[in-house]
């Protein structure tokens, strides 16, 4: 069984070494972002267990969401490199699943990530935010596969 | 009572494929199958009408009919033993009898190539599974498409008995 522990572990192993444009927050973290001009949010936010045999492989289809944040108050092409580079690290991607809790990591299965979907949020903030709060949501669907034994 | 009545379905199912290797056969599990196993039983009947009226006419049996079945997998590496006889048996190389996988058909020298299907159905309940047995399968079509979710392997042929044997396993 690939449990959601080692889905979202994995993720987050794999995003340290592949997003480095500006700082991440996970779910539940709370970080200063007040000396930043942009940060991102993570999320994994969809979890769909598909049907399968009794003995087949798990294949669970997932949700990974970006909230990508610029309030920087000239460079307005800030927000779009950010969404560049989190394209960049998400779409088309294979990751490996692995369990942290044993040694060795072993290789449970794979996250195998689809193309992007892009939704540009920056008029939804208050009026006195507009303008100077960007916000894009980077929505990346895929699926873990469990290892063939 | 040994027979349980919670309705099955493909969680339940189980494809097994066998070739006719002597002793021990080889034999593959279908992992990444849909679920969508299906087979039809025929029966031909001829019927005698006299002078066109059902009523006084009568019924013969026709010709046997080979049982048709199809099933369909999800598609993840086509040669394994073929390619690497220290790589597992896969789904291809087995249904296509490829070069070097070394299956054997369950039919004679000269006759067409053949299989053995089997598909077991658990009871979920534990009391009564049972397995069905298609002898003497051979391929009609193989058909490989690609897909967004997953490319699939798409298998119909023929199981050449007149029904599967189901038995109480």
């Amino acid at each position: 069984m690939v449990g959601i522990d080692a889905i979202v572990r994995s993720l987050h192993v794999y995003w340290e070494g592949a997003f480095d444009v500006c700082p991440t927050v996970h779910p539940g973290e709370q970080i200063d972002v007040a000396d930043q001009t942009a940060w991102v949010e993570l999320w994994i936010d969809n979890w769909d267990e598909q049907r399968r045999r009794e003995d087949g492989p798990e294949r669970i289809g997932v949700a990974v969401t970006v909230h990508c944040f610029s309030r920087h108050a000239t460079d307005i092409g800030e927000i779009q490199r950010i969404v560049d580079a989190v394209r960049s690290a998400l779409s088309r991607q294979l990751v490996g699943i692995r369990d942290y809790d044993l040694s060795g990591t072993p290789l449970l299965g794979h996250l195998r990530l689809r193309e992007t979907e892009l939704r540009d949020l920056t008029r939804a903030h208050d009026d006195e935010l507009r303008g100077t709060l960007r916000h894009i949501v980077v929505l990346c669907r895929g699926f873990v596969e469990e290892m063939l034994s | 009572m040994a027979v349980s009545n919670v309705t099955r379905n493909l969680r339940d199912g189980e494809l097994v494929i066998k070739d006719g290797t002597a002793g021990t056969p080889q034999s593959l599990t279908v992992l990444l199958d849909e679920g969508d196993l299906r087979w039809v039983v025929r029966s031909n009947t001829i019927e005698v009408k006299d002078r066109g009226s059902i009523a006084a006419g009568h019924t013969r049996k026709g010709n046997e009919e080979s049982v048709s079945l199809s099933f369909t997998a999800k598609w993840a590496q086509l040669l394994g033993k073929s390619a690497n006889g220290a790589d597992p048996l896969q789904l291809y190389e087995m249904l296509m009898f490829v070069s070097g996988a070394n299956i054997a058909s369950t039919s004679g020298a000269g006759e067409q190539e053949t299989l053995t299907f089997e598909f077991t159905v658990l009871d979920p309940a534990g009391a009564a599974s049972e397995k069905i047995t298609f002898s003497k399968v051979y391929r009609e079509s193989l058909t490989m498409s690609e897909g967004d979710d997953a490319n699939l392997i798409a298998f119909t042929g023929r199981s050449f008995a007149i029904a599967p044997v189901v038995e109480r396993v």
